[in-house]
């Protein structure tokens, strides 16, 4: 089967600024594939050269089996986008907006898209200078989803949807999958991408690191637990503890009384270990949250990085010496 | 009127066109309203006139320096001058929301990524501009002649379209080199920047070709040189004007697609 998309060797140099250097992806047809990296790390250039609105320094990249530059309009024919930086046009209402979009495009069943609409709670009548980030975002996805795409490709489709419409967002995408559609969306939010994605590529600094199912990657996932506990623990009581990457005390917080202490724990893979270990100490609160994308790659592919590699199981550092010691 | 760009960009300009014209047939019934009173004291104006020095004369006036003829007054008081700055500067505020406006908005990544080829949404959007310039055309036009016939002077409808058709053609002339370089460059300042220094430059090359024997070869190269410079009205409808004034137009707009289409869209 051909591939939704395929670049090869993939560059665009903007003066001294990196975009991407030498990406090679494979997006395979009929999959929801994520496309995860920092702010900056060249997602958006990437998504930009598969639509033909910036050029390629070097490399080569097709969508749909169709040539990005020769055969653009038949691709962007069969694809629906959501930008990243998303502007309309303010005198038009949503409704107007739809139209207009709807008329360039032809072919498009109204009732589908006053069904998106409904779907996501979006108010047509209001002019578009008028409507919130999040009803912006709202009136992006249905004008990419409305034609009922092969292809569609979002470059940050969730950032400023509230929980509910995000919850109809991932509805709408896994409708998408069943229908046989691909599914292009970028993110920096790794556990995004885990809840909707088959696939993941992460991207860093312009170049792709790694390539993974997005099943594989729960056994290896990282998290950071910040513990309180009533009485002073040591961070080397964790040493050693299965699935404990690092360990950070957080000393500078007096407020919370002198007998307490506050560790972070960096945990890859299952919590068990770490939790059993816990329950050894008066724990006063606990937050676990996911780490930042950064962290992410540290942990996984640190080696790939150019790095001095991912951090040594039972590392402990202090908090202003970072998480390696 | 959300069918394509074209029917788009004339339904965006609507209110800035009704808000141009209103004050084109303002303009032109006031001057006409005034111009009894001033053909009353004729004697005495053009005794005034004959008095500047004769190259003065020529480049205001026109080479007849004449003031009190209804063709001389509409030329002095309206095409001379005022007539240009009001085409040129219509044109190139539209020329340059166009493309590099709609970049600079934001809006051209989204509607890039439908399939409209850029080719395309240069054509239509020269189409919009071409169709908005005529219609301030078509109020000069109308109100000039519905004027002068009010008031009675025997200009004539079919010398007045040739004056305007000519300075429909140079705005739009003008209009390109707007649309050309902000295609090139994304940037609504520099289109419209290149575009007004053009006109500028250009008219004040004509003007001087009138009065200094030595600029007088080079007032080919502008453009007022073929929309009748500082007396339009009269001038009639001659074929090389309109061949040049539209080939530059075509020649820019064929610039405008390949400066378009080879560049990188800005976010």
């Amino acid at each position: 089967m051909t591939a939704a998309i395929l670049t090869q060797r993939l560059t665009k140099s903007y003066g001294k600024q990196r975009g991407i250097v030498d990406l090679d992806l494979e997006v395979p047809p009929g999959r929801v594939f994520g496309f995860l990296g920092p702010n900056g790390a060249g997602k958006s250039t990437t998504i930009r050269v598969l639509l033909d609105l910036i050029r390629p320094t070097t490399g080569h990249a097709s969508v749909l089996g169709l040539d990005c530059r020769r055969d653009s309009l038949a691709i962007r024919r069969r694809t629906g986008y959501l930008p990243g930086e998303l502007s309309f046009y303010p005198r038009l209402s949503g409704h107007e907006t739809l139209r207009y979009f709807a008329n360039l495009r032809g072919g498009v069943q109204r009732g589908y898209v006053d069904d998106l609409c409904r779907r996501l709670d979006f108010d047509a009548g209001r002019r578009v200078a008028d409507l919130s980030t999040g009803n912006k975002r709202k009136l992006g996805l249905i004008q990419a989803f409305m034609h009922r795409p092969d292809l569609l490709i979002l470059d940050e489709p969730t950032s400023g949807l509230d929980p509910l419409v995000q919850h109809e967002f991932y509805h709408l995408v896994r409708e998408a999958r069943e229908a046989g559609q691909t599914v292009f969306l970028s993110s920096h939010v790794l556990p995004e991408a885990q809840r909707v994605c088959d696939m993941v590529a992460f991207v860093r600094e312009g170049t792709l690191v790694a390539i993974e199912d997005v099943g594989a990657l729960a056994g290896r996932a990282i998290r950071e637990i910040e513990v309180t506990f009533a009485a002073p623990v040591p961070a080397a009581a964790f040493l050693g503890v299965s699935g404990v990457t690092a360990v950070v005390e957080n000393g500078a917080e007096a407020s919370r009384g002198a007998g307490s202490s506050t560790l972070r724990l960096t945990v890859s893979g299952s919590l068990d270990a770490a939790v059993k270990k816990l329950a050894q100490f008066e724990v006063v609160t606990m937050t676990s949250r996911e780490p930042d994308l950064e962290d992410v790659f540290l942990a996984l592919y640190g080696d790939r990085m150019g790095h001095a590699g991912p951090a040594a199981p039972g590392a402990v550092g202090k908090e202003d010496a970072g998480h390696v010691a | 009127m959300l069918h394509d760009s074209f029917l788009k960009t004339l339904r965006d300009q609507a209110r800035n066109l009704l808000t141009w014209s209103v004050g084109v047939v303002a303009y032109v019934a006031m001057l006409m309203a005034v111009y009894p009173s001033i053909s009353k004291s004729a004697g005495r104006l053009q005794g005034y006139i004959d008095n500047l020095p004769a190259a003065l004369r020529a480049a205001f006036l026109g080479p007849s320096g004449d003031f009190t003829s209804p063709t001389g007054y509409i030329n002095t008081e309206l095409l001379s001058w005022l007539a240009p700055i009001v085409f040129i500067a219509f044109a190139i505020g539209v020329a340059g929301r166009a493309l590099a406006g709609e970049e600079e908005d934001g809006t051209l990544s989204l509607l890039l990524a439908y399939p409209v080829s850029r080719r395309r949404l240069v054509l239509q959007k020269f189409a919009a501009l071409t169709a908005l310039v005529s219609a301030i055309g078509a109020a000069f036009w109308a109100s000039l002649a519905i004027a002068t016939a009010i008031v009675g002077t025997p200009v004539g409808a079919g010398s007045i379209f040739a004056a305007v058709l000519l300075f429909t053609l140079l705005a739009l002339a003008i209009g390109s080199v707007t649309l050309a370089t902000g295609a090139a460059t994304g940037s609504r300042s520099a289109g419209t920047a290149v575009g007004a220094g053009v006109a500028v430059a250009m008219y004040l090359l004509n003007t001087l070709a009138q009065i200094n024997a030595a600029a007088h070869p080079y007032r080919v190269l502008s453009l007022f040189y073929y929309s009748g410079g500082t007396t339009p009205l009269g001038r009639g409808l001659a074929g090389v004007d309109v061949t040049v004034l539209v080939c530059t137009t075509l020649a820019l707009l064929a610039a405008t697609v390949l400066l378009f289409e080879r560049r990188d869209v800005r976010v």
